[in-house]
């Protein structure tokens, strides 16, 4: 890559420092409305650091509303469609990659249809299926969708990533007689490490960010998860963006501490996808 | 032997881990496995009984104001209720989804819209005698108990009411020198005087009618009514069973020419205003009168007693040939299907729910906002015993007169509207009022047009 | 121990002995390994069945089809089946009305309006995010110090859970105390506080504009991958050619990347089709129905005015007219590839 001119530097670095302002601007404001009382939230002249401090919309948020339920309920659905996730597209991607079987094609093809299906065609319908077996209002009704939402990008990754392992690690094994999920353990899980990050990463956050199958698919706040509870407090009865905002930020925080540690991983999984085609 | 060990281990491990699963993912119906084990007379049952109350009184400090209230009845009883406070928006369309799959709470708050889509389907239980026996005691308000008969049964036992009188600041209209405006045309008057830009900027501070224009739930389609039936309009008559759309008429297109003049001095927002977001106009004293509940006053009473204690409330205007009506819905009590397993719990919760001790602490958790339905709440020790009943006497006292007699969409006649419950949530009145204003239809052409928005809902 | 042949012992509780220490529990365990067809125990001929390519792959492959089938198939199915029928409510058992619903639907002002503001709305995202995605990518992608900690975060903003992003820009965009206002006026651009979901060009344009912000990210990523595919050795030879840089960059990276990013262009215009969330939490498809797209009016006729037939009627149209066009077309010149690298 050849080296830049001062005037390119300062231009690359001006656009990036609008970018970070469009990005970061937002969250900023979020964040100190959070912060701010009522009134001076209402005020016709907006101030950007606020001249009184309250942390009453966090307490509202923490301990009078439902938010420790429905954090509770996102993590239980999000970490047990990720570890579901996991086990199934690890089976299958190995299958895919390093099995000889009848109706691959149609296997693979099959999975990537899965994304042509919009959510909100299958949602009346599976509203009906899961009423029929008793899931309406289970949490493992969502836990179900979110693991189908997340395999077809998973299986296609985790091929990838098996795919990239070469075969003379797997020959060798099986002449010293290791079985077939002898190999799967011991040669190809500790290779693949980067994909089933990759794969965690991407399950978990699809289920943490999903919206439409919770708000349709569970009904009592007892169940509900974190994107559905946040948008409640925006009903058109009554709005307090003290409140929003609060659980916005709280909401916002962990996701990027997780992007903080394991981002790359994430990229890499996207990069890996786009770069195949 | 290694191989075996391994397998058998494995799958106690998948089993354990299924079963240490299963706990913590909360399966929802709520009371069908205590309910087999109730014993017929003994209060004491060995498997606690937990009933569910739905709600939409979705704001923090609500839910729990009502925790502690429900609480309460926990320790008295041993009986848990469990609220599920649910988005407004969403709450048709939970109750319709919980029909389908069987997932119905004991007991639900509705609103007058929800009873004949309720009804229909089979979901709630006529409970003529509890409510004689509750009426003869505590007197609900004819009008409101009346709205919840349907076809010679009572099916909801009224709650609380949610009035819409005029909010407004006298100290703004002696400012300007102006009476309290009670036809149209004061109120035309007031709104062009009263929007002015105070500190300057060349932006209005205060607006002299904060209205509404939206479709955006159904705060725009009720404002629109009230001018609508003030003015001699309706939407829709009942007779003999039998539906008429009776919208487009030489009232209707009046009342919107006059809300077309008003709308010229709405605040920004009003395209897509709720209650929520007036309710933030109200506290930011941006408004010098509006159509309104008193949901602001709670927490304004704690960040700007001043500005609290300036609004009063009192009669929406109608026009020199019209009608003075009010507006605002009771909310009922009702049981459903899932109730009868279990009907003595359920009994014993809401005779206890009346008492207008426990029914006036139930309606502080929002001070003037959830106003008593029958006289013993209304004129008992307790409910008046709370400071901020006393404090803002103006504003409660002016929505227990308002709620005596209330105009409710699709319930003017003697029987409920069929479709009430569509026609109320298609919020064609905003609808119509929007095309008008922000499509440039004139009135006559945009009630044409909400006319056939309205045959349409009922000839699905 | 395998193959020895067995003792004759009757089970006995009582009795330790020295092979088998706890009899009882592995009686099962000898008949396991002493049961004997073709030379193997059950256990081993299991072991071996599974060893072959084909047992495993459906033992591995079974679970996901099945999910696959109860999760989408079976639901797209019914979708098939109450386009075809009248259902109310939620009933079930409903009448079959052949293709009256569709002829219906596709007389209705309605669909057709929504029809349009789904390609309005598709179209008008598509032109500004890829544009713009691709060349935040390539600058991002020169070579200035802070490089990678830049590219490495600057996914972020797509994970946000889409409400919090909604929030966020609707607090902004406040028409009473929103600080866009109060910049926009400040600045002199405008007169009075702008309300941006009054008007239905200004409310889609205000959704398509939010939607830009989120989506940006993902398309300067996938953009970013496919640059890291370029070798560095073209740019070397085009330099000895004596190419600038805005010519290798038109001549070489460009085309380069073009196929990655078309195909990331049709899958985005697949999900741009069948949106929901987005527009939903911001307007609700309003105002005066301004903004509703075909999935918007797929959940209202379906869940707010429980016409299940209607909303299933309209997924169908959705899915024949736009969806399948756009996939056909996409694995007509992406698929092959990507099947024929999985081996088989």
């Amino acid at each position: 890559m050849s080296r830049l001119k001062p005037w390119q530097l300062v231009f690359i670095y001006a656009v990036i420092a609008l970018l970070a302002i469009f990005y970061i601007f937002p969250i900023y404001w979020a964040f100190i409305t959070s912060f701010k009382k009522l009134p001076e939230m209402m005020a016709s002249k907006p101030t950007f650091l606020p001249n009184e401090y309250t942390l009453a919309h966090y307490q509202a948020v923490l301990f009078k509303s439902k938010y420790f339920v429905f954090l509770k309920n996102s993590l239980i659905v999000s970490g047990l469609s990720t570890t579901l996730t996991l086990i199934l597209s690890t089976g299958a991607g190995y299958a895919v990659s390093r099995l000889r079987f009848h109706g691959k094609g149609l296997y693979s093809i099959a999975i990537l249809t899965v994304y042509l299906f919009p959510g909100i065609l299958l949602i009346i319908p599976l509203f009906r299926v899961m009423a029929a077996l008793g899931l309406y209002d289970n949490i493992w009704s969502v836990v179900l969708v979110h693991v189908l939402l997340a395999l077809p990008f998973s299986v296609w990754t985790l091929t990838t990533f098996i795919d990239a392992v070469p075969l003379e690690l797997e020959e060798a094994a099986r002449i010293d007689g290791a079985s077939r999920l002898k190999t799967m353990w011991m040669v190809y899980l500790p290779l693949i490490v980067p994909g089933l990050a990759t794969v965690a990463i991407f399950s978990f956050v699809v289920s943490w960010n999903d919206f439409l199958f919770p708000a349709i698919l569970l009904s009592s706040p007892k169940v509900q998860t974190i994107p559905v509870g946040i948008a409640g407090w925006t009903s058109t009865y009554a709005i307090n963006w003290g409140q929003v905002t609060a659980a916005s930020i709280l909401t916002i925080i962990p996701v990027v501490f997780f992007f903080a540690l394991l981002g790359r991983y994430f990229v890499h999984g996207l990069v890996a996808g786009a770069v195949k085609q | 032997m290694k191989r075996y060990l391994l397998v058998t281990l494995s799958l106690l491990l998948v089993a354990s881990i299924l079963i240490s699963c299963a706990p913590s993912a909360p399966v929802a119906e709520p009371t069908e496995a205590p309910a087999a084990e109730e014993p017929t007379e003994a209060p004491a049952v060995e498997a606690p009984v937990t009933l569910s109350l739905w709600h939409w009184e979705t704001p923090p400090h609500r839910v729990e104001g009502l925790q502690t209230w429900l609480d309460r009845y926990e320790a008295e009883s041993g009986v848990t209720v469990e609220q599920s406070p649910i988005n407004f928006p969403d709450y048709q369309t939970k109750m319709l989804a919980a029909i389908a799959a069987d997932t119905l709470p004991e007991m639900i708050l509705i609103n007058p819209p929800h009873l004949p889509l309720m009804a229909a389907e089979g979901a709630i239980v006529p409970i003529d005698d509890l409510f004689t026996d509750l009426n003869g005691k505590y007197k609900f308000f004819e009008a409101a108990a009346n709205i919840y008969n349907m076809d010679g049964e009572q099916y909801g036992i009224p709650i609380y009411g949610v009035y819409w009188p005029m909010v407004y600041r006298p100290d703004l209209l002696e400012e300007a020198g102006l009476d309290v405006p009670k036809t149209w045309d004061e109120f035309l008057t007031v709104t062009k005087e009263l929007t002015k830009d105070t500190d300057g900027d060349g932006v209005a501070d205060i607006y002299g009618f904060c209205m509404p224009i939206s479709a955006n739930g159904n705060y725009g389609s009720q404002m629109v009514w009230s001018f609508l039936r003030s003015g001699g309009g309706n939407v829709v008559e009942v007779s003999d069973g039998e539906e008429t759309i009776v919208f487009n008429s030489p009232e209707t297109i009046r009342t919107y020419d006059y809300l077309a003049q008003l709308a010229e001095y709405a605040p920004p927002g009003a395209d897509n205003a709720d209650w929520g977001s007036n309710e933030l106009l109200i506290k930011a004293g941006k408004c010098a009168t509006t159509m309104f509940t008193g949901s602001w006053l709670g927490e304004l009473h704690e960040s700007d007693p001043d500005l609290a204690a300036k609004y009063r409330m009192t009669d929406m205007p109608w026009p020199e040939d019209g009608v003075n009506i009010h507006t605002g819905y009771p909310r009922a009590l009702v049981l459903t299907k899932t109730a009868e397993p279990h009907m003595a719990e359920v009994e014993a919760f809401v005779r206890w729910l009346y008492e207008p001790a426990n029914h006036a602490e139930m309606l502080m958790i929002e001070p003037a906002l959830l106003m008593p339905v029958d006289n013993a709440t209304a004129e008992s020790e307790a409910f008046w015993s709370y400071p901020m009943n006393n404090q803002y006497r103006n504003l409660v006292e002016e929505q227990a007169r308002v709620g005596q007699t209330l105009q409710v969409i699709g319930f003017t006649g003697e029987e409920p509207a069929s479709h009430a419950s569509q026609i109320e949530s298609s919020f064609t009145l905003a609808k119509v009022l929007q095309q008008i204003v922000f499509e440039g239809m004139s009135p006559e052409d945009a009630v044409a047009w909400g006319e056939q928005q309205y045959l349409d809902i009922i000839s699905q | 121990m395998r193959g020895a042949p067995i003792k004759a012992h009757p089970p006995s509780a009582l009795k330790f002995d020295r092979y088998y220490r706890v009899e009882l529990v592995f009686i099962p365990y000898k008949l396991w390994n002493n049961l004997m067809i073709r030379n193997k125990t059950i256990f081993e001929q299991f072991g071996s069945w599974i060893e072959r390519d084909g047992p495993l792959a459906t033992i591995l492959t079974m679970p996901s089809l099945l999910w696959m089938v109860a999760i989408v198939g079976y639901p797209a199915l019914l979708v098939f089946w109450m386009s075809l029928h009248a259902q109310s409510t939620v009933e079930a058992g409903a009448p079959f009305v052949g293709l009256d619903n569709f002829i219906r639907l596709s007389q209705s002002a309605d669909f057709w309006h929504s029809a349009r503001r789904t390609v309005v709305w598709t179209f008008a995202n598509l032109i500004i995010i890829v544009p713009v995605g691709v060349l935040i990518a390539s600058l991002l992608n020169l070579n200035y110090p802070g490089r990678s900690i830049i590219r490495s975060w600057s996914l972020l903003p797509w994970i946000f859970p889409i409400v919090v992003t909604i929030l966020m820009w609707r607090w902004i965009l406040d028409p009473v105390a929103g600080v866009a206002n109060f910049v926009f006026l400040r600045l002199g651009l405008v007169d009075a506080p702008v309300s941006f979901f009054s008007t239905a060009t200004l409310a889609m344009t205000t959704v398509i504009f939010v939607n830009f912000w989120r989506w940006a990210p993902f398309m300067v990523v996938v953009t970013l991958a496919a640059l890291q595919t370029v070798p560095e050795d073209l740019y070397d030879a085009a330099k000895v050619d004596g190419a600038s840089g805005l010519q290798a960059y038109i001549h070489i990276t460009l085309p380069l990347i073009m196929p990655s990013v078309a195909g990331t262009s049709f899958i985005l215009a697949i999900w741009l089709f069948n949106m929901f969330p987005p527009i939903w939490l911001m307007t609700q498809g309003g105002p005066v129905d301004a903004t509703t797209t075909l999935p918007i009016m797929i959940y209202k006729q379906g869940l707010q005015l429980f016409r299940m037939s209607d909303a299933a009627t309209v997924s169908v149209l959705l899915l024949i007219f736009f969806v399948l066009p756009v996939s056909i077309l996409y694995f007509r010149f992406f698929g092959r590839e990507r099947i024929e690298t999985s081996r088989g």
